[in-house]
């Protein structure tokens, strides 16, 4: 009954530890993101659409080649992010913006 | 007698039944505890994940802008940046240079990066700063040469001047950084050439107008804003999430026909102490109320147990075993420690998931024999 009760307290006594200790990774984390312009974590880095997911086109697995499948496992798991962007593409031909200001 | 010690004295025999049968409820318990400790570390895991990934995005660019030519992204050259440096509301606009280097030693691809000119001190030509992971698999330290070959023939050869810290891998573990002149014999590639151009916009209101802008500007670019980037990882992890919970819900269904079978096939034995305590005059309620003690505390037991095991497994040193589940597969798997970031909603959620079908999985045959009558379960005719 007792260790039932520390257990939670000790959790969260580490989990604070773990964050207090971790604290100048994510400061350093976003310091370099912000000085170098990083876009995408290194979660793989087999092809450069699975390397950067943020900036890759839907079809760039089958781009390099006509007619070549996506080769990579991660591919596989990854689904590709550009579908998901509000307004993800090209910019319309500028006839059909008005003109800039 | 009040509420609080009859319900104490239910308890007590809740508890003594269960030692009784000490090894039915053992095995019951092992099979909950992997159960919960299965869903709780893919929680865990990849809610660290999602919120590392969005702290470090807060940082990134507010919009990058990309040319593209046969609907592929391409180089822009030096007027392109200077149409964008004209926008009011953008700061910090600037083209960036990187590119993808296989490195032909160790087989793998370095991100090659040219640090901006307010990168602070400034890399001269001769000197590169490698990502941890890049480092490892080259084997090297600082203070040591740093040489690649890219695909278009040039070479690049540099003096280590530094290693970036493992905790920052989770983003920079794969590059290679480059002074610009190192940079553009390496890829051969021409003065005021860039691969992309980036900028910031420091009021959020002003993000959709900026983008416009740009888009008018430069017909048939490509425009990514880093709101859409951060949320796209977001249900990126999410959906990652969601296909370890889909293949790990087999588990968690057989689980429960596990313990439904093991409770509607009522044990003769169980039944009888059932009937036995409807004959010496107990209740339903009461009967049920013990069975649902028993199934409190074992559901307590082990989901604390599985949840501390996770917690262990994902936060105490095993963590980057599992990465693997989440992360990539990657020669240059960032050396990255998941943070503890969970709330209560999490937690609850997660023992919705498993504790109250257990519940209704044991109470529900109980229930059933509870409110037979106890003389057919003492026959054993139920």
């Amino acid at each position: 009954m007792v260790t039932a009760a520390l257990l939670p307290w000790l959790l969260s006594l580490h989990g604070d530890f773990v964050r207090e200790r971790s604290r100048a990774g994510i400061e350093g984390t976003q310091a370099l993101v912000e000085s170098l312009s990083l876009t995408d974590p290194v979660l793989s880095t087999e092809a450069r659409y699975l390397r950067h997911r943020g900036l890759a086109d839907r079809f760039a697995p089958f781009q390099d080649q006509p007619g070549l499948i996506d080769l990579y496992p991660s591919g596989g798991v990854y689904r590709p992010l550009a579908p998901m962007f509000e307004s993800w593409g090209p910019s319309p031909p500028t006839s059909w913006n008005e003109a800039p200001r | 007698m009040n509420g609080l010690t009859r319900n104490l004295s239910l308890l007590s025999f809740a508890l003594a039944s269960m030692r009784r049968r000490w090894l039915r409820h053992l095995s019951v318990g092992l099979v909950y505890v992997w159960t919960v400790f299965l869903f709780a570390s893919v929680l865990f895991l990849a809610g660290s994940l999602r919120n590392r990934v969005r702290q470090s995005l807060e940082a990134a660019p507010t919009l990058i802008v990309q040319r593209l030519e046969l609907g592929r992204h391409a180089l822009v050259d030096g007027e392109d940046l200077a149409k964008l440096r004209g926008i009011r509301g953008a700061r910090r606009s600037q083209g960036r240079l990187w590119g993808y280097v296989f490195d032909p030693f160790v087989k793998v691809t370095y991100t090659v990066q040219v640090p901006p000119a307010d990168f602070d001190p400034p890399l001269k030509p001769g000197e590169t700063i490698l990502g941890e992971a890049v480092a490892r698999s080259k084997k090297v330290q600082e203070g040591q040469n740093f040489m690649t070959v890219s695909a278009q023939g040039g070479t690049a050869f540099a003096t280590i001047r530094e290693i970036l810290p493992a905790s920052t891998s989770l983003f920079s573990a794969d590059l290679v950084l480059l002074s610009e002149p190192d940079f553009r014999k390496l890829f051969r590639l021409d003065e005021g050439l860039f691969t992309d151009l980036t900028l910031k916009v420091r009021n959020p209101k002003e993000i959709e107008k900026v983008r416009e802008k740009i888009q008018a500007r430069l017909p048939g670019f490509r425009v990514v804003a880093q709101k859409d980037l951060a949320r796209a990882y977001d249900l990126a992890f999410d959906l990652k999430q969601g296909y370890l919970f889909f293949a790990l819900a087999g588990g968690l269904f057989s689980f429960f026909l596990l313990v439904f079978e093991k409770a509607s096939g009522l044990h003769p034995q169980e039944a009888r102490e059932i009937g036995v305590l409807r004959g010496v005059g107990w209740g339903t309620a009461d009967v049920l109320r013990v069975k649902a003690f028993e199934a409190l505390s074992l559901s307590l037991i082990a989901s604390g147990l599985g949840i501390f095991l996770a917690y262990l497994a994902c936060f105490g040193g095993l963590a980057p075993r599992f990465l693997s589940l989440l992360g990539g597969w990657s020669e240059l798997m960032p050396a990255w420690y998941p943070i503890p970031e969970f709330g209560a909603l999490e937690l609850i959620s997660l023992l919705a998931f498993t504790v109250l079908p257990y519940f209704a999985a044991v109470l529900v045959p109980s229930w059933r024999a509870a409110a037979s009558d106890p003389d057919a379960l003492l026959r054993g005719a139920a």
